[in-house]
């Protein structure tokens, strides 16, 4: 049976998991480390630099580096939150053809489930690396607050890595299933999830195997990113301009490394109190002065910076308990910013209770992935999950007004329809909206899609009904199906794309994925062969003398040396280069000539 | 009217959700005759090849068939007094067989149809019972006061009908066929015991558990073994494989695992040895070709190693092939001690093998100790009295 790997796409890092017998296990990378940063970096040549490679050369090539690439997913140009997303980055983003966001690089513009594909592709390396088979079935991870046209982003990313995405579930149901696996236990339990760049929060009830998801809340705009854009924008940035009136944003390099610091800098407060930034040879001034940036960061500093942020999840814990309307058992605490000792301590608080230490914070959600992609295989014995939709689906009716169908914390999959008719005589065609949020007032809310039911008879108003049937399916993704109830018959809708993409441009990034892959192999191919042909020159320049010595004076022996010498001059010269196929060629011309001077050195002796 | 026992109250409130809030106005679980009451089945329907159990494909075509017709309790198999925690251990049972994650690897043939619709109806009534604790009251109250009134007229209906009967048997008359039932009413169970009887009855029921439980037991560690049964099968399998690829290293491990996990299935230890002996030969005969060509060597400290290494494959796998050459090699240079214990024993597993006779024969005879060596030659002499080699000994040594 085909293996699935779980997958945690995270906004800083990913992570990639399998289930070998019964226990998940974290797939360590080429490196050992057991996550990979999902960065990616483009180099002047178009050349993909992807996870840790790719952030070691961030600072030094900020303006080619893509960071953070899940915060802008399945994102509209015109989202108001996006501009002042974009401002501290390097890259230069521009609009699209359908409003979706493109990165421009080289004077190409990459789509960011493309961007999402390239982490995608790593891993799937790592984890076939890891297994010594090829993969192409995955479970991916993505944030319980994602809306659909996220989901939809996140899911094109899987396909155009080759990966058939099984399932997409949420982190924080994720992380509950990895803890509540194999355990026999009738409890409430609170997922407290603040990751690199979202914060959810879910509570589930979890019993005889069986994972219901009793509400969903979050924030796809608050996570880590934030705690560091505080520390540089309020803090840095300002003091540094007050001691020197010189503004640090204008030079990208140096943000790219005050950004790498701050991060690093907000990772040690969680174990030390205090902590130095020292960044020599930062930036110059327009009189060639170069200045240094030298600073002490204590905690209560970052504390107090971030202090409204954590407050702010603290809020959002509050709706989602009163939501759940049951009182908990166990806080689980998920994603690495909750290593910051203000979070658990204001959890604490909160829930009365002390969180639990036993999972980890950073591999959790990626094993439950795992775990949940086993029991898809082995149908639901012993797993099951009953997840929810975080948001009311809806759809806009006359006066802008938002009715929402599905409500919100509905147990997925799940199916509702809506009876349609006619407003005006002889109508043709109906127009309809649909929606995903919880305000009133449906412009608020954020449009997924819109159709139109088209091909109506003319008839008088209220005569034609329609039966729309919005479906939710157990990804989470909405689909929209119509059936005029006169004739019976399915009507054909067009729904919009809600990623821009077409088919032919998914089509063709996913060929030019694969085309990545085979050149990646091939690299890997010349390298070894490489390394063999010289091992091969280094076996014969040994023998070498040898043989001349035994061949002497003998006609047919003399040719053929001087043939071999002539390989040996030409692997000299192939092995410069990186033809592959002039390599093979001349690894087994040289193996053929040591073969036989072997065998001349063996008859020789005998003789 | 059914319904006259409802409080008009409930009846509005549920009212609002459709007739009666889904409340049937028969319950088609009658006392006596089980869930699925007078459904008749269609056998063809049940009986087509999926992989659903009989079970659960008589649940789901009488659930997908009845939904409208049966309470939201009934197609949980609850009674109308469960409380919040009932109904979600019920409708976890539930997804459990019919959520599609649970049905995805399955096979269901005609019944896909009959499980989608089914779980979306119990979503839909397990949201109902679940969300809205006042429809649940009142849902509850109403399913109750029908079964009451349904049940007392049910009653009713047979008291008048036992009543015709003896008045027609008084008259004389035979009563028609229709009528024909035992001469008393059976009364409805009803709460009548007295405390002896349902102390009696508790600790009947508590004896159940105790052995239903031992059962259980039983049947979890049988599942255990099962799983070590099936584990050990996919190493042997694996095992098989590697052999037949020639990874003989990796079979040895796979069927190591395998005696581990079933240690006393003959054919895996059989497998076990036969690949330690392929693995044994193998390198046997690695040792045996580097000493071959150590031994040819002019050099008689390489040809004492080569004697050193020839001794090792023997030790591993000894074959007469080798065992014959070695001999003939530690004859040669006078070196027999090694040799004799891996003879001895060779000759002990093939006892009736005169080549490993005359080879110890050989042997002792060189080390002078001629009892042995007559041992041997009388042994050979037993099997074949007619060994020429055994003969010119005898003669040799006048025994």
């Amino acid at each position: 049976m085909e293996r699935i790997i779980g997958i945690d796409l995270g906004t800083t890092n990913s992570c990639v998991s399998i289930v070998e017998g019964n226990t998940p296990i974290v797939i360590p990378s080429r490196g050992g480390v057991h996550t990979t940063p999902s960065v990616v970096a483009i180099s002047q040549d178009n050349k993909r630099l992807v996870g840790q490679l790719a952030k070691r050369q961030a600072v030094t090539n900020p303006s080619n580096t893509i960071m953070a690439a899940k915060r802008l997913i399945g994102r509209r140009w015109s989202d108001p939150q996006l501009q002042s997303l974009l401002e501290s980055r390097g890259f230069e983003a521009v609009e699209g053809h359908h409003g979706e966001v493109l990165i421009k690089i080289n004077d190409r513009a990459y789509a960011m489930p493309e961007i999402s594909s390239m982490v995608l592709l790593e891993l799937k390396e790592i984890a076939e690396e890891y297994l010594g088979e090829s993969i192409s079935k995955a479970v991916i991870t993505v944030p319980a607050y994602f809306n659909d046209r996220q989901r939809q982003a996140t899911k094109e990313a899987g396909t155009l890595a080759g990966l058939e995405v099984m399932r997409m579930i949420n982190e924080p149901t994720s992380a509950a299933l990895a803890y509540g696996y194999g355990k026999d236990i009738d409890k409430v339990v609170a997922v407290y999830d603040l990751g690199g760049g979202t914060f959810d929060f879910s509570v589930l009830h979890i019993s005889d195997g069986v994972f219901e998801v009793l509400s969903t809340v979050g924030d796809t705009q608050l996570g880590g990113e934030d705690f560091d854009d505080r520390l540089i924008m309020q803090w840095l940035v300002v003091e540094f301009a007050k001691e020197h009136r010189v503004d640090l944003r204008r030079d990208k390099m140096a943000m790219q490394r005050v950004r790498d610091a701050a991060e690093k800098a907000k990772c040690e407060l969680s174990s030390v109190r205090s902590t130095e930034i020292n960044l020599p040879f930062i930036i110059s001034t327009a009189e060639g002065m170069t200045l240094h940036l030298q600073k002490v960061l204590t905690r209560n500093k970052l504390e107090s910076l971030t202090e409204d942020l954590v407050d702010r999840t603290i809020e959002i814990c509050r709706q989602g308990m009163k939501e759940a309307k049951v009182d908990i058992d166990e806080v689980i605490l998920v994603g690495g910013m909750t290593r910051m000792p203000l979070v658990q301590e204001r959890v604490k608080d909160f829930f009365k209770r002390s969180p639990r230490r036993d999972v980890h914070p950073d591999e959790v959600v990626s094993l439950g992935a795992a775990l949940h992609a086993a029991s898809l295989q082995k149908g639901g014995q012993d797993v099951l999950l009953l997840d929810v939709t975080p948001m009311s689906l809806g759809i806009m009716v006359a006066g802008g007004e938002f009715n929402p169908l599905i409500p919100k914390n509905t147990t997925i999959p799940t199916a509702k329809s809506h009876i349609f008719t006619t407003v005006r005589d002889a109508q043709t065609s109906v127009r309809i909206l649909v929606l995903q949020g919880e305000h009133e007032d449906a412009t608020k809310n954020d449009l997924l899609g819109e159709f139109t039911l088209s091909n109506i008879r003319p008839a008088p108003q209220g005569e034609v009904e329609f039966e729309v049937t919005f479906e939710i399916d157990a990804d989470g993704v909405v689909s929209v199906s119509a059936r005029n109830l006169e004739t019976g018959v399915e009507q054909a809708i067009t729904v919009t794309s809600r990623s821009g993409m077409s088919g032919e441009a998914l089509e063709k990034m996913a060929a030019e994925n694969a085309e990545h892959l085979v050149t990646l192999r091939s690299r890997e191919r010349v390298l070894q062969l490489q390394q063999k042909i010289k091992r091969t020159l280094d076996t014969m320049d040994r023998i070498m003398p040898r043989v001349e010595t035994l061949l002497a004076n003998n006609g047919f022996a003399e040719e053929a040396l001087i043939k071999a010498k002539e390989v040996i001059e030409r692997s000299k010269l192939t092995i410069e280069g990186d033809h592959l196929e002039s390599l093979e060629r001349d690894s087994k011309a040289l193996a053929r000539t040591l073969n036989m001077f072997h065998n001349v050195i063996e008859k020789m002796k005998r003789k | 009217m059914w319904f006259d026992q409802a409080s008009p109250d409930d009846l509005n409130y549920l009212a609002q959700y459709g007739v009666w809030g889904g409340v049937p106005a028969i319950p088609v679980c009658l006392p006596g005759l089980g869930r699925y009451g007078r459904y008749q089945f269609d056998r063809y329907l049940l009986l087509q090849k999926n992989d659903l159990t009989i079970a659960q494909r008589r649940e789901l075509v009488f659930l997908a068939d009845y939904f409208h017709k049966i309470d939201h309790f009934e197609f949980f198999e609850l009674t109308a007094d469960a409380n919040e925690r009932d109904i979600k251990k019920a409708f976890f049972r539930f997804s459990k067989r019919f959520h599609p994650d649970a049905v995805r690897e399955l096979n269901l043939g005609p019944f896909a149809e009959h499980v989608r619709l089914v779980f979306e109806y119990g979503q839909q009534a397990r949201d109902l019972l679940l969300d809205d604790q006042a429809f649940k009251d009142a849902y509850a109250r109403v399913t109750k006061a029908r079964d009451l009134a349904y049940h007392s007229k049910l009653q009713a209906e047979r008291e008048r009908q036992h009543q015709k009967v003896a008045e027609a048997r008084s008259k004389g008359i035979k009563p028609p066929k229709s009528m024909r039932v035992g001469a008393t009413p059976t009364p409805l169970p009803q709460n009548q015991r007295s405390q002896a009887e349902i102390d009696e009855r508790k600790s009947l029921l508590r004896e159940r558990l105790a052995q239903n439980q031992g059962r259980r037991q039983a049947h979890e560690q049988s599942k255990q073994s099962a799983d070590l049964k099936s584990q050990a099968k996919t190493f042997f399998m694996a095992g098989e494989q590697a052999e037949a690829r020639g990874q003989v290293s990796r079979a040895l491990n796979h069927f190591k695992l395998c005696v581990e996990y079933m240690p006393k299935e003959q054919k895996y230890i059989e497998a076990l040895k036969r690949i330690e002996a392929k693995v044994a030969e193998d390198r046997a005969s690695k040792l045996w070709q580097e000493a071959d060509s150590l031994y040819k060597s002019e050099d008689s400290i390489q040809k004492q190693a080569a004697l050193d290494l020839f001794k090792e494959a023997c030790a591993l796998s000894p074959s007469e092939r080798r065992l014959v050459a070695f001999t003939q090699y530690s004859l040669e240079f006078e070196l027999v001690e090694d040799l004799i214990p891996i003879l001895q024993k060779t000759q002990q597993k093939e006892p009736f093998n005169i080549e490993y006779m005359w080879l110890l024969c050989q042997c002792f005879e060189l080390s002078k100790s001629l009892s042995d060596t007559q041992k041997y030659m009388e042994m050979i002499l037993g099997l074949d009295p007619s060994e020429p080699r055994a003969l010119r000994l005898k003669k040799r040594y006048r025994f």
